[in-house]
């Protein structure tokens, strides 16, 4: 590597006013996925967090039930709507009334009980919390079903759960009470999604970089004048590269920071910065050959926005992939490395070959950048 | 103006990178639509990506000997990662080596038939605790649901479902093969910001179109031939909507295959296009003024972003009220669902505003500053904006309150909000901001009046003319969107808001605004005339919040 043309490189990435913009820009994208998170938690789950202040989701109740309304009225606001359910059955416009009904009390359903066991729910799937109503009617209703059928077996043998639940499981919490913002919903969210996402941001901006900083230079051409100098490919890739990633692991680093400061555990830092630093080595030199390929910034950007959509979908989507494949997706490890404290040492065995991948990229990059350069000049 | 349409609809079709970018998008949506039509299909939407895979590390103490179904579910269950301990051990847990420990104890026999407890033990501390219960579960019920199985067999009992269940739900639906259906969050939120995607594709269309015809000095050969230079604007506007509703023709046809049920998609396609139209117009006037493709690159990006933010942020918000905020973007998930509410302000609204813009885009390239350079300031533009307001004729003092009035609105509006934020948080207090906000708001009044005087020398009566009627506009714009807000939160309230505003902040408006004029006309004076129209107005605002008016 060239300290002159590091240092070169590393003042045009500090000064660039792309970057100070996309720097600023994370950080607002930062709070925007912790804001998001909390709400979808709000949605997913209401009664597990404070974070959104909301009313309880408004259910329309028509018959007389006290057991399920007693439950419902755990997770729900019922309103009570007068009115007999067999006049509603009869009446042939059920879902038109009901929606009138709806919307006259400010309700995201309306659940019918018409006997102790025949029930009908409507509803308003335009409100975003009527997922969660519907889980909580389902709930209590699955809970009538398997009273019901109880009572049908001990008729015929002693303990109906023998057939009907077999298997109980009995909790025992140690060491006293978690937090009100590690709900369920809430974790699972964060970890498995949003923040691989933030601490890959900087990684995916590291492939436009380069390719920002190699293609540019061959556009405004003075490619062939670093080319002409005594310095090595390697030298040029290493000096070009080198600040990339040192500015890209301290991002990452500042967003780990930031969920900390946030209140977010996150783990393993040092395994985790490791298995980062491998990963931008990869879509860095992922970054070289698109470079090598590329006369053009216009030609080079579009590649890379495809590179990293198609990338995208490769570590985030949830394809069905054989069980233990899946390991080899380095969000698997990253997930674990942040969330558990400690991490079991045949966990970390995806290092070696996503360190050796990175090592075979930007090796073909750089004979790519060599081949190319034949044919250019 | 035809061929100039064509051409750069040609150079756009003819790049193949931008066609290969176009089918990848809808490989993209045909990718996205099914992983969230089967996250969303029953009531709860849960996430599952790969990352979750053996999120949860258990601990199994395994002392019974006939464990079978449940050793296998626990196995199947991706989102487990099982771990077989010898003994219970307290440190693991506290450590975080596992986030829970199932204990299936030495009476747990599969053979007998009986009711079969398991423990399962947490650290309250642990961040995982509250998932683990969660993740197991499954497992639990599917073993439990096979001795269910083979011991209604041994007792020769059979159990029917003895609940009767009919769930309809009031938006349409439909059911596609497998019992698919999609949630209102799908419906009213996705649904939406996917429609919007086409618009945050066209940046590089319009980059390349302005920008880089300016660097490849292709422009100039351009204007050298007979066509007007209006006709340059209007034809780059064109292709870039025309690719955009390509775009949303192709993804609205990929809804339509994989049976999601939209509504009114001839009014959807109107509206967005109105919306996107408004947004290319702005990103065409941002690539005009920019020097370079970098340039123009870090103003769209910031234009995207304020795009993003408002899309994702009132899409979000909407939830809590679907009367509480109407955008542009809201009426879109309203019209998917089937609601055609608020189809009346925010297109006209929109409509015009792209209608300026466009006239602003067509005044830049008739300049030769603007297309050759060297390029102009922002001041110097507003300065020549004001001076040609105001030399339209009788009307011009009306044209430029007017117009700066808008600017004044907006420009304190986000002064206020910027400012509020950071002396709240600065210094944790709030009545700093009475004084504040008056400030801000009768030094941006009068905005056309600055700019005017730094071009021509204004005489005492026109410059209190100007400046009562700037405080004059600003009211009116100020109270149209009282107006807007109250009608939806307070409607009873309205007309009794409106009398009040007239009756005390219109004169408050109208003579702080004047005083201020006086100042720019005698300049000597200015210092003093917005601190005395500052003083009047935080006064005002006293009385207000005080509760004495």
């Amino acid at each position: 590597m060239n300290p002159v043309l590091a240092r070169k490189e590393l003042d045009d990435i500090v000064s660039e006013r792309l970057y100070i913009f996309a720097f600023i820009a994370q950080i607002v994208i930062v709070m925007g996925i912790l804001y998001a998170a909390l709400l979808y938690t709000s949605v997913a789950a209401p009664q597990t967090t404070t974070f959104v202040q909301t009313e309880r989701p408004r259910l329309g109740v028509i018959g007389q039930d006290r057991e399920i309304t007693s439950q419902l009225e755990e997770d729900l606001e019922l309103v009570t709507i007068q009115g007999d359910p067999s006049e509603l059955a009869m009446s042939g416009r059920q879902e038109a009334l009901a929606q009138r009904i709806i919307d006259d009390h400010g309700l995201v359903g309306l659940l019918v009980i018409r006997s102790e066991s025949e029930f009908e729910v409507y509803l308003d799937n335009t409100q975003l919390l009527s997922g969660y109503a519907d889980t909580v009617v389902s709930d209590v209703l699955s809970k009538r079903a398997m009273k019901l059928k109880r009572k049908a077996l001990e008729e015929k043998m002693e303990t109906a759960d023998i057939v009907l639940n077999p298997i109980e499981i009995e909790t025992t919490v140690i060491g006293g009470e978690g937090s009100s913002e590690t709900s369920p919903e809430f974790i699972v969210i964060m970890y498995g999604l949003l923040i691989p996402f933030i601490l890959l941001l900087p990684t995916f901006l590291a492939t436009n970089m380069v390719t920002d900083s190699i293609v540019g230079e061959k556009e405004r051409k003075t490619y062939e004048i670093l080319v002409a100098s005594p310095l090595t490919k390697r030298e040029i890739i290493l000096s070009k590269t080198l600040p990339i990633l040192a500015v890209t692991l301290l991002q990452s680093f500042l967003w780990i920071l930031l969920l900390i400061y946030k209140g977010i555990p996150v783990y393993n830092i040092p395994l985790l910065m490791v298995l980062l630093l491998i990963l931008d080595v990869i879509f860095i030199g992922i970054g070289v050959l698109i470079s090598a390929l590329s006369d053009t910034l216009k030609e080079s950007n579009l590649t890379v926005t495809i590179t990293i959509i198609i990338a995208s979908l490769a570590m985030f989507a949830p394809l069905s992939i054989r069980q233990g494949l899946y390991r080899l997706n380095p969000l698997n490890l990253l997930t674990k490395l942040a969330s558990n404290p400690r991490v079991p040492l045949r966990d970390l065995a995806p290092l070696i070959p996503l360190a050796a991948l990175a090592l075979l990229v930007l090796y073909a990059g750089e004979v790519m950048l060599k081949k190319r350069e034949t044919l250019r000049l | 103006m035809q061929t100039l349409f064509k051409e750069e609809i040609t150079s756009v079709i003819s790049n193949k990178r931008y066609m290969l970018s176009l089918i990848l998008q809808l490989l993209l949506l045909f990718a996205i639509l099914p992983v969230f039509g089967s996250f969303l299909s029953t009531g709860r939407i849960s996430i599952t990506t790969p990352a979750l895979n053996e999120f949860i590390p258990l601990g199994v103490v395994d002392e019974s000997s006939s464990s079978a179904y449940l050793r296998r579910a626990l196995e199947a269950n991706t989102k487990l990662e099982t771990i077989y301990l010898d003994r219970y051990d307290e440190s693991a847990l506290k450590s975080g080596k596992v986030a829970g420990i199932l204990i299936i104890p030495r009476d747990y026999d599969e053979s007998l038939n009986k009711v079969l407890v398991v423990r399962l033990i947490t650290y309250g501390p642990g961040i995982k605790e509250g998932a683990v219960y969660d993740a197991l579960y499954p497992s639990v019920a599917e073993a439990s649901a096979m001795l269910t199985e083979k011991r209604k067999e041994a007792f020769g009992v059979s159990i029917e479902d003895p609940v009767k269940i009919e769930k309809r739900f009031l938006s349409p639906v439909v059911v596609t093969e497998g019992g698919s259906r999609f949630s209102g969050f799908f419906l009213s939120y996705l649904v939406p910001l996917m429609l919007f995607f086409p618009i945050f594709m066209v940046g590089s269309i319009i980059l390349d179109s302005v920008v880089g015809e300016r660097e490849k000095k292709t422009v100039e050969s351009l204007l050298a031939a007979p066509i007007k230079r209006s006709w340059l604007v209007y034809s780059k506007f064109l292709s870039a909507s025309f690719f955009v509703l390509l775009q949303l023709l192709l993804w609205l046809a990929v809804f339509n295959l994989y049976g999601v049920p939209l509504h009114n998609q001839g009014l959807i396609i109107a509206i967005v296009m109105i919306i996107d139209s408004a947004i290319i117009a702005t990103a065409l006037l941002l690539a005009f003024y920019s020097r370079t493709v970098k340039e123009a690159n870090i103003a769209l990006m910031l234009l995207y972003t304020v795009v993003f933010v408002s899309l994702i942020v009132s899409l979000s918000i909407r939830y809590f009220d679907r009367g509480l905020l109407a955008t542009p973007f809201t009426i879109v998930s309203s019209l998917v669902v089937g609601d055609r509410t608020g189809l009346l302000f925010w297109p006209a609204a929109l409509l015009i505003y792209t209608g300026l813009v466009l006239a602003i885009n067509v005044r830049f390239v008739e300049r030769d500053d603007i297309i050759f350079g060297p390029r102009p300031t922002v001041q110097r533009l507003l300065e020549d904006l004001a001076l040609w307001l105001f030399s339209t004729g009788r009307a011009g003092y009306i044209y430029l309150t007017l117009v700066f009035g808008a600017f004044a609105i907006v420009y304190s509006t986000v002064l206020e909000a910027a400012l509020g934020i950071s002396v709240v948080f600065a210094f944790g207090v709030t009545n700093l901001l009475i004084p504040l906000f008056a400030f801000v708001e009768e030094a941006v009044k009068p905005a056309g009046l600055y700019f005017l005087a730094r071009r021509r020398r204004l005489k005492r009566g026109e410059a209190l003319l100007l400046g009562a009627l700037s405080g004059f506009m600003f009211f009116a714009l100020e109270s149209a969107v009282f107006a807007f807000a109250t009608y939806y939160l307070f409607p009873s309230r309205l007309l009794d808001i409106l009398r009040m505003r007239i009756a005390v902040t219109l004169p408050i408006h109208v003579a702080g605004s004047a005083i201020v004029g006086y100042g720019v006309a005698e300049r000597r004076y200015f210092a003093a005339a917005v601190l005395a129209a500052t003083a009047v107005h935080t006064l005002f605002n006293l009385a207000v919040t005080g509760g004495v008016l």
